[in-house]
């Protein structure tokens, strides 16, 4: 199984499925925010996708700009087949984890016949 | 029925009129790798004028801005910053140890040549540890930079409490006779006034040269791991 992937990293993957070809920095920081319903700092997310381009689970490549970015480039993000992959897994991660169990969770009583937490 | 569409807004009032703070934008662009200058500036430049001034007012909206730019910054020297900081109190203590243990001895100079050179070789290595995964010279020189100006900083204010603490004994060591020379000329009325008036008007200077010297130390941290990084990547000889 790939190295884990944390929280954080989970949601600016996510995001750029979601976003596919519009995926860049900005939208990619709004999905994010409008997603874990929180204010994230751009510095949060620019470290995590120039940490994800490392791991070799995005590519980015340079598009055009805009007249409200004063004409400024913006570079887009596309998820690798290992990111992909990772994702998969921490997915599969989490299912592993909360097997048996219901979400969400409201007690600690379990029942021994059904074998499972009520 | 025909609309007649309404009247475009001033040029004042679009959103592309408005801008961040100038000096914000500019740390900005100083502290972004060059190949991620221009398109994070451009995001946080479009975020600021579609989501931001609508939302919180240019005031708000302005200080909204900073504040991402203090997490850019935060982020970019975090990590000289703590080592220069640790450097600095470390040695700072060690200076307050020594001068408890023997507060007449005075300053060694052999002794004080040793502790710079060792000084800007860690500097130098840690600079060059810095920059090992950006694999750019210009990082490590700003590393150095800021591990030194921080390492200067924290050893000043240290110095400074240890003047205050021995005042009373090092007021008699060899080397303190030139200041207290000076402050007899002064016009000061207290010994420990002058004495911390010196230092504090001292630390810009002093700040200055950490800033000079850990410059050069990061750039001799930049040629450090380029070599290394290169030597890695030769191949291997046949047999």
């Amino acid at each position: 199984m790939a190295d884990s992937l944390g929280a954080f990293e989970q949601a600016v993957l996510l995001s750029i499925v979601r976003l596919a070809d519009e995926a860049y920095g900005r939208a990619i920081l709004k999905e994010v925010q409008a997603r874990l319903e929180r204010d994230v700092a751009a510095g949060a997310v620019h470290a995590t996708l120039e940490r994800l381009q490392n791991k070799g689970l995005i590519t980015s490549r340079l598009g055009s700009g805009t007249p409200v970015r004063g004409g400024r480039a913006r570079r887009f993000y596309r998820l690798q087949p290992a990111g992909l992959r990772a994702l998969n897994d921490a997915r599969a991660a989490v299912d592993s984890l909360w097997r048996g169990l219901k979400w969400p969770l409201r007690g600690l009583q379990y029942d021994h016949d059904a074998r499972s937490f009520a | 029925m025909t609309t007649t569409p309404g009247p475009s807004p001033s040029p004042d009032r679009r959103p592309e009129s408005v801008r961040p703070p100038r000096w914000a934008e500019a740390l900005l662009g100083l502290l972004l790798p060059s190949d991620h200058a221009e398109t994070v500036s451009g995001d946080l430049l479009e975020e600021y004028r579609e989501t931001v001034v609508p939302s919180r007012g240019r005031r708000r909206a302005d200080a909204w801005f900073v504040r991402q730019v203090a997490g850019f910054a935060w982020r970019a020297t975090w990590l000289p910053l703590m080592i220069g900081l640790a450097i600095g109190t470390g040695l700072g203590i060690l200076n307050l140890v020594e001068t408890a243990r023997s507060p007449l001895a005075d300053d060694d100079a052999g002794a004080m040549l040793l502790w710079v050179v060792a000084l800007l070789g860690v500097w130098s290595v840690a600079a060059c540890v810095a920059t090992w995964r950006s694999e750019r010279f210009v990082d490590a020189v700003k590393a150095g930079t800021i591990v030194g100006v921080m390492t200067i900083f924290a050893f000043h204010v240290a110095s400074i409490v240890r003047v205050n603490m021995f005042l009373d004994l090092i007021r008699h060591r060899g080397d303190w006779q030139n200041l207290v020379a000076r402050f007899n000329g002064s016009g000061f009325r207290s010994l420990r006034t002058y004495a911390n008036y010196e230092y504090v008007k001292g630390t810009p200077m002093a700040i200055a040269l950490g800033a000079i010297a850990g410059s050069i130390s990061g750039a001799i941290g930049g040629v450090m791991s380029v070599v290394a990084r290169s030597a890695r990547k030769l191949p291997d000889s046949g047999p």
